[in-house]
């Protein structure tokens, strides 16, 4: 069953960090459905609406990615969908 | 993108800013069917069956917690009321069974079992007595147990004579336990008009009204109302800002039934309740204390603190109500006063007074909770305390409990310090006259005529 996964990153802007992350991001079989990516104040911040095409645990992505990126001073946030759909529709 | 990066930065600063948490997923269970002919064999057979039921809770709720992104801080269990097994058993039985519910408890990795507990607000049967002239020792020996009575309901009136029995066992618990400044008595709550869903402990314990098996969410999160009501102008309307609590707690309300269903299906049993509790941390910027700061008070205590609390209390059941049809338990928010840190520098201070937490007790969620007083407190005075709380739930039919910690060896002014969740609590002064009449004369209050409702 496809579900969709929403990362967000924030840290220190560096050169190849989106580089890294959609490396991981390939690794795991996921496509990008969407992403916003800005500079603010020095500081990378992304989004990005991730879909995968099984269910997944998504402890072991956040584990490969923060692997992947220990080189960067990133914070990185995934949640399923259902949260935000909890949240924010009714 | 599905959602608005607003909507998808609000929910990350909920755990991320404002300390936003599932503050349990307690799993119910029905010990009904454990008695064995001996006192050993019924607590090997409590043991057997919460290690085979629960063996995968902790695994299950962390993977929930991961896929969420949102901490749930405790892994707990109810079980059915401990007195139920003690009846038709020796004397021994409580302690027994105290001890292989604790076993379990730390093998599962679970962080408390609630459920040594009674419902003795009618009369107490022989194996009650048992257990409640076990409660020191199980207290003391036990560290993940945790302990319930229930003395007085609007339906049967106050049992004084269990409230003065209650009360000297708290007192040798605290001698028992005073090397850690009387913790053991942090696990006991009497109560009036205990619920049998309450996920929070010590309270909690799995109502013989329940079925099998049935899992419970509590939520917690004065942290994301406290920056909900910081953001908002100072001069905003009491009903504006009403209005604002009663979003966020219906936000945050959604979140626990999203984590229930996750919970019920992976753990293949019923889905119980949520119980949208604000409750407090000693973290800084995770206390209702603060809120109500925020609401309207210069501290908490002073004047004008029952009202901003009543307001803060309804505006989170209404929202929660509104966000899931599963609201249960004792839902509003609590005051425990150790474990907040705008509670504790006003009780430093003198403000907060233990008159004035009683009147909050009235429109609050629960009660006197981890309530420190001078370890010297007479015997009258802590019924007195008990008998009084204990009134207010039963005249007005809601809940109220007393979980107090009298501390041997140290007096007002001094702090008694728990540590982790239950933080520190300045010992709160106490009057000098005493409740001794109530204490000679033991007996009932009769039930109050609000229970009269047929």
């Amino acid at each position: 069953m496809k579900e969709k996964i929403y990362l967000t990153v924030v840290g220190k802007n560096e050169l190849g960090i989106i580089a890294t992350l959609t490396n991981s991001l390939h690794t795991f079989q996921l496509s990008v459905n969407d992403i916003t990516q800005k500079i603010l104040d020095d500081k990378f911040v992304l989004f990005m609406e991730l879909e995968s095409k099984q269910s997944m645990e998504i402890q072991h992505l956040k584990e490969h990615l923060e692997h992947n990126t220990k080189n960067f001073k990133l914070q990185i946030m995934l949640a399923h969908e259902n949260l935000f759909n909890a949240m924010h529709r009714i | 993108m599905t959602f608005q990066l607003n909507e998808i930065l609000e929910t990350i600063s909920f755990p991320y800013l404002n300390h936003f948490d599932i503050r349990t997923v307690t799993m119910g269970l029905s010990l009904r069917d454990c008695h064995r002919s001996g006192d050993q064999q019924t607590a090997d057979a409590v043991y057997d069956k919460l290690c085979f039921e629960a063996k995968d809770l902790v695994k299950e709720v962390d993977q929930i917690s991961q896929k969420f992104n949102i901490p749930i801080a405790n892994k707990r269990m109810a079980i059915t009321p401990v007195s139920v097994l003690c009846d038709g058993k020796g004397a021994q039985a409580p302690l027994l069974i105290a001890h292989a519910i604790d076993k379990a408890a730390k093998e599962l990795g679970l962080d408390f079992i609630g459920g040594y507990s009674a419902l003795i607000d009618k009369g107490i049967t022989k194996g009650e007595r048992n257990l409640i002239e076990a409660l020191p020792q199980v207290l003391t020996e036990t560290d993940r147990l945790c302990s319930s009575f229930n003395v007085a309901t609007t339906r049967t009136g106050l049992n004084m004579d269990a409230i003065i029995l209650l009360s000297k066992k708290i007192l040798e618990t605290a001698e028992l336990t005073k090397e850690r400044d009387a913790i053991g008595c942090a696990k006991l709550v009497v109560f009036a008009n205990a619920v049998e869903d309450n996920p929070f402990m010590a309270g909690a314990f799995h109502g013989m009204s329940m079925g099998d098996k049935s899992v419970s969410v509590g939520i917690s999160g004065p942290g994301v109302v406290r920056q909900v009501l910081a953001e908002a102008p100072k001069d905003l309307p009491l009903q504006d800002i009403y209005t604002l609590i009663k979003k966020t707690s219906f936000k945050m309300t959604r979140v626990g039934e999203l984590f229930l269903t996750e919970a019920a299906k992976r753990l293949q049993c019923d889905q119980g309740i949520i119980d949208i509790s604000l409750a407090p941390t000693p973290t800084p910027g995770d206390s209702v204390g603060e809120v109500l700061e925020l609401i309207g008070v210069d501290q908490i205590g002073t004047h004008g603190t029952t009202a901003a609390l009543a307001l803060l209390n309804d505006a989170i059941k209404k929202g929660g109500t509104m966000a899931t049809s599963k609201v249960g338990g004792l839902s509003g928010a609590f005051i425990p006063l150790s474990e907040d840190a705008a509670m504790i520098e006003s009780a430093k201070s003198g403000t907060l007074t233990l008159d004035k937490l009683e009147a909050m007790t009235c429109v609050c969620s629960v009660g006197l909770d981890m309530v420190a007083v001078p370890g010297d407190i007479p015997l009258a005075t802590l019924v007195g305390i008990i008998a009084d709380e204990c009134a207010l739930g039963m005249v007005n039919n809601k809940t109220t409990g007393v979980r107090i910690i009298p501390v041997p060896g140290k007096t007002t002014g001094d702090t008694a310090i728990f540590g982790g969740l239950l933080g520190e609590a300045p010992i709160i002064s106490i009057h000098d006259k005493q409740a001794s009449g109530l204490l000679n004369r033991g007996g009932y209050i009769p039930t109050p005529v609000q229970g009269f409702r047929n």
